[in-house]
């Protein structure tokens, strides 16, 4: 024990040491802290959260109820912990650096999973986040003070200790018990179980969360059943010293950590049985059995497409995660927090959760793709193939997969639900295809982009990538809810930015060798791909201003909002002008004035002359003070972001200053804020043209300001 | 054939290379050595367009190494030192795909992925998936990828690296008579034993500057070594002078 408690300090020490010198001594530091800060902040909203739940009940529900409630919770988290630990491969996975290094030294492998479990009580924080937050709010709801608080983190340990010991004996067992050439099979179940534990998890907590009363009505009959199983024994110490003071919850808790012993104590033996006749490293692909290819497979020519397809149906994990994980989440959204009806209530909502689908699924193929390729990049880098065109194989494949899944749901539940056919249901059914293929692009597009090999501990999918391209999918879903031009122009605005992005990451993915090229395309150069995302954000901040009035009925808010998200918008985009260098003017600052005046005053003659079109829209703010604040700043904002980054990124990008000008107009008329019409593409036109004359960011915006200022004046001079 | 021009990288302030000016004719084996962290890596990755130079310029049969890559892979065979491969193909699968890279037609792409397997002495295990091949057998399959195409270049990132005696011997016995059917061979190393039997000239680099170029005799002479001192000899000298 002596030598176990010795491995456990050195566990703890080394650990906590390494943590720290990642988040303040690596490079990459800065943003490790703010992720730390991220995860550190996320259970106090989930205590909030689930405070507030058990409050809600308590008004209709005794003790008992609450009880269990928080007991169905709290079984969820472990349920999902101890498959999820186990399908993680921590202990057993071959080659992984701890593991390899501890074996080789003289501990007995019942003594190392103990160290673990002891050990991960201290540092894996996620676990203790996990359980924590849950009980710290049944204390905080049921008035336990400070006792009850720490008598939740008391729980918290010791079933975390025992989940721990479980997860890592049920992993020894499998090496064990299972041949080496099914292990794979085993390994591919147990990742499956995982998933269907965290989709527990998440159906009782979101029903918890968001429902409680009506969660009290399901609880009520099995109060009885729940209180006997063992996920009461969790809840059981703050049940008690709520009920019968701090005597009572001690003897609780004492039967707890009794529990947590008893079953350390079984996985101990479990473990120390497996490795009675020596231990064998497993889990990673060269420690299980080798596999070769089925006869009649050679048979079958492979380019970039067939080995793409090849490699995703030999990888079992990579393919049960790119199927079962999709249809979790989706699961989770129609049966449980959306519900059958809302899901299948319509063609629209068919659409929603089709291209949802399809959406998650990318997030496991394709925008995946590059970290399932980094070690093997060498050989498509070594080819004397362009690596556009390999990346075009590559996102076609993955087009045929996700528009598939895409096009089958939405058949599968328009079925079901017995959606009416129409046009609009054809006509959506050909969008989601079209999203589902076009994110297919996306994802292999946004992957390339963000793949850096020059450093092996860098991931190629960090949380920016996966939040930026849900932010390009959540702007699909406003199209397959939107009607008219407004829905053609999201539809416009998401295939060009798909292109935008595709430009950057093809580009990107050249240099991902490169330590240099890779702080360059941070800090240094200007990517179509930023605009794209700051167009984007444009198109929903306004859309989303839009939506205002209906729900707060005084017509200000909706200004309000937009201006905020127009100022947003504006300091990203001039933060991001500023750290870059400045663009070369192709002509002097007098001759480009005049060239500015001469377009605004061409193009107001041509408005006039061919009906006066009002392209003033901008300038709509509750007073005329407000007005000129709201039309001075959206030109301002827009000017820089169309132009002065979509156009000089593509024109830098080797596109020539004709294909940027076309690709930044076609995403302002697509982007912008104004009805769709003549002179507002018109102005567009102008100010564009403008843009790539003079090689000047500011007289394009002289240009705009002056068509749409004397647009408007003469409106309120007219009115 | 080869040829740089001042060729120069900084990874942030840390110069990698500088300055690089070094000539390697048609039909040569020449030998890159240097301790490690000198800049071999880093040299081979410009010349495969992997990087771009800071300063300076690479050219390979005559053609930009960085604005003119993709062309010249055509005629560069590139062996890396730590070859991974996809995990789930198998050897003659990943030889077929190299070789439909390189634009061959299906039958060809086989009949080369065949040659390959037989000459490498893989056939035993053409079938498997490359995840559980020895770190042997995987360099040997990445030499035959790097050959599939019969390049006129071949640029070999320590190609006995990691090998056993017996691997090392047959790696090295391939490189000579792929010299001696007349291909330009740029291989770096830090194995004096590889360098000595099987390059004429070799050139020695020591944090990213190139400290001498020439034929062991030719150091020989220069560094004032007695003409039976081993390569090895020869190169501690130049390294640490």
């Amino acid at each position: 024990m002596g030598s176990t408690l010795h491995l456990v300090r050195l566990l703890v020490r080394f650990r906590l040491r390494s943590m720290w010198n990642t988040a303040w001594r690596s490079p990459r530091g800065k943003s490790l802290r703010l992720v730390w800060l991220f995860v550190l902040a996320t259970p106090v909203a989930y205590t909030g959260l689930l405070w507030t739940a058990l409050d809600t009940i308590a008004a209709v529900a005794g003790r008992a109820v609450q009880g269990a409630a928080l007991a169905a919770v709290c079984g969820a988290i472990v349920t999902a912990s101890v498959f999820g630990k186990m399908a993680s491969n921590d202990a057993v996975v071959a080659g992984s650096g701890e593991n390899e290094f501890f074996l080789t030294k003289p501990i007995a492998l019942s003594n190392l999973v103990l160290a673990r479990s002891l050990a991960g009580a201290a540092t894996d924080f996620f676990d203790a986040l996990f359980l924590v937050p849950a009980l710290v709010a049944g204390a905080l709801g049921w008035n336990l003070g400070a006792p009850g608080v720490g008598m939740a983190v008391a729980t918290s340990v010791a079933v975390q200790i025992a989940v721990s010991a479980v997860a890592q004996a049920g992993q020894i067992i499998v090496v064990r018990l299972v041949k080496p050439r099914r292990r794979r099979t085993a390994w591919a179940l147990s990742a499956t179980l995982a998933a269907l534990a965290m989709a527990g998890l998440w159906m009782v907590a979101t029903w918890v969360l968001r429902q409680p009363v009506a969660a009290v009505d399901h609880l009520m009959p099995w109060t009885g059943v729940i209180a006997r199983s063992p996920a009461w024994a969790i809840v059981a110490p703050l049940v008690a010293l709520s009920a019968g003071g701090a005597g009572a919850g001690l003897l609780a808790l004492g039967a707890v950590v009794s529990l947590s012993v008893v079953a350390t104590a079984l996985a101990m033996f479990a473990v120390a049985l497996a490795a009675r006749g020596g231990w064998e490293q497993a889990g990673a692909p060269w420690a299980e059995a080798a596999r070769a290819v089925a006869a009649g497979t050679r048979r079958r020519s492979i380019g970039p497409f067939g080995k793409d397809w090849r490699h995703l149906t030999r990888d079992r994990s990579r393919l049960l995660r790119l199927i079962a994980m999709p249809l979790v989440f989706v699961g989770v959204q129609v049966f449980g927090s959306a519900g059958w009806g809302w899901s299948t209530a319509d063609a629209h909502h068919v659409g929603l959760v089709a291209f949802s689908l399809a959406a998650y699924a990318a997030t496991f193929g394709p925008l995946a793709h590059m970290e399932a390729e980094r070690r093997a990049f060498w050989i498509l880098r070594s080819a004397p193939t362009p690596l556009g065109r390999l990346m075009a194989a590559r996102a076609l494949f993955w087009s045929l997969v996700i528009g598939g899944m895409g096009g089958v749901t939405f058949l599968g539940l328009g079925l079901a639900g017995d959606v009416a056919a129409s046009p609009e249901t054809l006509l959506l059914g050909g969008l989601v295809l079209l999203g589902a293929v076009a994110i297919s692009w996306l994802a292999v597009a946004m992957a390339c982009g963000a793949a850096d090999f020059t450093d092996e501990a860098r991931s190629t999918l960090s949380p920016s990538v996966v939040y930026l391209y849900l932010l390009v999918a959540g702007l699909y879903n406003v199209v397959l809810t939107d009607t008219g031009v407004s829905r053609w122009r999201g539809v416009a605005l998401y295939l060009l930015a798909t292109g935008l992005y595709w430009s950057t990451g093809i580009r990107r993915a050249a240099d991902a060798f490169d330590p240099d090229s890779q702080v360059d395309r941070r800090q240094r150069l200007m990517t179509p791909g930023a605009g794209a995302s700051l167009a984007i954000l444009l198109f929903l901040g306004h859309r989303a201003a839009l939506n205002v009035p209906r729900t707060t009925a005084t017509p200000e808010a909706a200004v309000w909002v937009d201006l905020a998200f127009l100022a947003l918008v504006g300091v990203c985009a001039a933060l991001y002008v500023a750290r870059r260098p400045r663009d070369k003017a192709r002509m002097g600052w007098w001759p480009a004035l005049g060239l500015a005046v001469g377009a605004a005053l061409g193009a107001t003659a041509l408005l006039r002359l061919s009906g006066g079109q009002d392209v003033s829209s901008d300038w709509h703010g509750p007073s005329p003070v407000m007005s000129i604040v709201f039309g001075v700043l959206t030109v301002t904002v827009e000017e820089v972001v169309f132009r002065g980054i979509i156009q000089r990124a593509l024109a830098d990008d080797g596109y020539g200053r004709v294909l940027a000008f076309v690709g930044a107009t076609l995403l302002s008329v697509a982007a912008g804020r104004g009805e769709a019409s003549l002179a507002f593409v018109t102005t567009h036109v102008v100010a564009g043209l403008v843009r790539a004359g003079t090689g000047r960011l500011s007289a394009a915006w002289l240009t705009r300001l002056a068509i749409v200022g004397v647009a408007a004046a003469l409106v309120r001079v007219g009115s | 054939m080869i040829e740089t021009f001042g060729l120069t990288k900084r990874f942030g302030d840390k110069v990698a290379l500088n300055a690089l000016s070094l000539r390697v004719e048609a039909g040569e084996v020449v030998g890159f050595l240097g301790p490690n962290g000198s800049g071999k890596t880093t040299t081979i990755r410009l010349l495969m367009g992997l990087l771009k130079p800071t300063e300076g310029r690479a050219t390979v049969l005559g053609r930009d190494c960085h604005s003119d890559s993709v062309a010249l892979k055509r005629d560069i065979g590139y062996l890396p030192d730590e070859p991974f491969l996809y995990p789930y193909l198998s050897g003659a699968e990943l030889l077929e795909f190299v070789a439909g890279l390189h634009g061959f037609s299906k039958t060809e792409a086989r009949r080369r992925a065949d040659a390959g397997i037989e000459r490498f002495g893989l056939g035993a295990d053409a079938d498997t998936f490359t995840v559980s091949y020895s770190h042997g057998m995987r360099k040997r399959l990445a030499l035959a990828a790097a050959l599939i195409h019969e390049p006129r270049v071949l640029i070999l990132d320590e190609p006995t690296n990691g090998l056993d005696p017996r691997g090392a011997r047959d790696m090295r016995d391939i490189i000579v008579d792929l010299a001696a059917g007349g291909r330009t061979i740029f291989l770096s190393t830090h194995l004096l034993e590889t360098a000595e039997r099987v390059c004429r000239r070799v050139a020695i680099i020591r944090q990213g500057v190139l400290q001498a170029v020439g034929t062991p005799a030719d150091l020989r002479a220069r560094y004032a070594a007695s003409p039976d001192s081993s390569l090895e000899d020869l190169f501690l000298k130049v390294t640490e002078t």
